[in-house]
């Protein structure tokens, strides 16, 4: 002993070091959504007359009520606003919420606190989507470890979805759609999947292979589903392939590469999903037999926003 | 993903485990050290066009972590109970006595002083650098760590006769001045 330096000691206090947890990849996601709180909290000191630092940002959008149809339940439509205290600002409370407004008196409503998965029961870490059934009745909120499906009607959340859990207990749900006929809701994970669930039951399907999802690589996970107005195709995109799910079994098409992927868009008929990259091109994909067509050269390197009018 | 955020991605991969032992050895706690580090990486991944021009990002890492611990001890003053009455040490002849003495020693330091121990004696630092990352004086280094090591030594006792010089780059001019005498 007498003779080992400090550093050796320091290094010897290192022994029994357990293995190492997805701390990159947990990193670029806190990273990309400090970044983005950071933006969204400049831009509201930019137009603030006052110097207030607001801990809480919204993160999430999902209204109620905008689709006509025979089960539309009275009353104002509500603004829902998923919002995220980061711990990284104040210690004393956050995580995630659903905040309702009522959208005649822009009011806000008492937020909806949600749960997370096993390692945070009490507390969400962030939220990532809200996606609002078509009969207007359920909101689907997916946080870092949980899709919680919140009532609208009562503005009370349910018990918490959790999807493929991974080793670290965040299963990462983030981007959610759902058929049109709602009966069924799709959910990315961060880990290269895409879960049904059914709206009926609440229950998650087996877990959907999509695309590879080796993180140095260029995939980190599903950014993105599309559904056809027919309802039959969900397209998933993560960054370099679009996958076509068959939602009558649910079984995974052929990934269609597409280099730098970022965004996803299907015309209202159906027949073509475009695929914006940050390559410069658009790329138009037949969806009868899941081909790509011949790139569209645009100006830019970044196509990286698409929307196509009904 | 963007080519910026594939580049964070493969630089966090590769500096994840040292920001973790480092932060370890600060707080003490496998758990809080991932928390710490996938902090200081997080806000590495703000500044990350900044810090990547200038091929810095590793010591940019290292700072705030340093600071992000920093920052949580001053607010958190009450979790970890600083004393210098240690519970019974047995001779530390075993290695997991060893870390657990080492750790215990260090527990008893103020959180700056840990600081500079990691920096100094296992992160390698010179006086120099070690001040840039705690944002301090060189001559705050070497009494911070005068004083660290002086502690030390009363709890490490025997485990600690010479802490000798810390493994410094050729060349390192503060080399002469850091040899402490107790």
């Amino acid at each position: 002993m007498d003779d080992k330096s400090l550093h050796d000691l320091l290094n010897g206090a290192l022994a029994g070091e357990p293995p190492l947890g997805p701390v990159a990849q947990n990193a670029l996601a806190a990273g990309i959504r400090l970044r983005r709180s950071r933006r969204i909290r400049a831009a509201a000191a930019a137009t603030a007359a006052a110097a207030v630092i607001a801990v809480t940002i919204p993160v999430g959008l999902g209204v109620r009520g905008h689709l006509a149809g025979p089960e539309q339940p009275p009353g104002t439509p509500i603004l829902y606003v998923g919002t995220y205290t980061s711990k990284l600002h104040t210690r004393h409370t956050y995580g995630g919420t659903v905040v309702p407004i009522n959208t005649a008196t822009n009011t806000p409503g008492t937020p909806i606190q949600l749960v997370g998965g096993p390692n945070s029961p009490t507390i969400a870490d962030n939220v990532g989507k809200i996606a609002i059934t078509p009969n207007g009745k359920t909101a689907y909120v997916t946080t870092d470890s949980s899709v919680t499906p919140v009532s609208t009607a009562t503005n009370t959340p349910g018990r918490p979805i959790h999807i493929a859990p991974s080793a670290n207990g965040f299963d990462y749900p983030d981007f959610i759609a759902i058929t049109p006929d709602g009966k069924t809701a799709y959910v990315a994970s961060g880990w290269g999947t895409v879960t049904p669930i059914s709206t009926a039951t609440n229950t998650p399907g087996k877990p959907i292979p999509v695309g590879t999802t080796s993180f140095i690589g260029t995939d980190i996970g599903v950014g993105q589903i599309a559904i056809t107005p027919d309802g039959k195709t969900a397209y998933a995109a993560n960054s370099s392939s679009v996958t076509p799910i068959n939602t009558t079994t649910n079984t995974p098409g052929k990934p269609i590469h597409i280099a730098g992927l970022l965004q996803i868009a299907i015309t209202p008929d159906g027949k073509t999903v475009y695929a914006a990259n940050n390559v410069g091109t658009i790329t138009p994909i037949n969806t009868t037999t899941n081909t790509p067509g011949k790139p569209i050269h645009v100006v830019g390197n970044f196509t990286q926003a698409i929307a196509i009018t009904p | 993903m963007t080519s910026h955020e594939q580049e964070f991605a493969e630089f966090a991969e590769a500096s994840a485990p040292r920001l973790r032992r480092a932060a370890f050895l600060l707080c003490g706690d496998w758990h809080t050290a991932e928390d710490l580090a996938q902090t200081a990486l997080a806000k590495v991944f703000v500044s990350w066009r900044k810090v990547r021009r200038q091929d810095a990002a590793h010591a940019y890492a290292t700072r705030t972590l340093v600071n992000s611990y920093l920052a949580e001890k001053r607010l958190q003053r009450s979790t970890e109970i600083i004393t210098d009455q240690l519970p019974d040490c047995p001779a530390p002849m075993l290695a997991p006595e060893t870390r657990m003495v080492v750790l215990d020693a260090l527990g008893t330091l103020p959180p700056r002083s840990r600081a500079v121990v990691m920096l100094r004696y296992w992160a390698d630092l010179s006086v120099d650098q070690a001040a840039d990352v705690l944002g301090c004086s060189p001559g705050t280094v070497k009494t911070l760590g005068a004083r660290a090591l002086g502690k030390l030594r009363g709890v490490l006792g025997d485990a600690l006769t010479d802490p000798g010089p810390p493994r410094h780059p050729p060349g390192d001019r503060h080399q002469a001045e850091e040899t402490w005498h107790g």
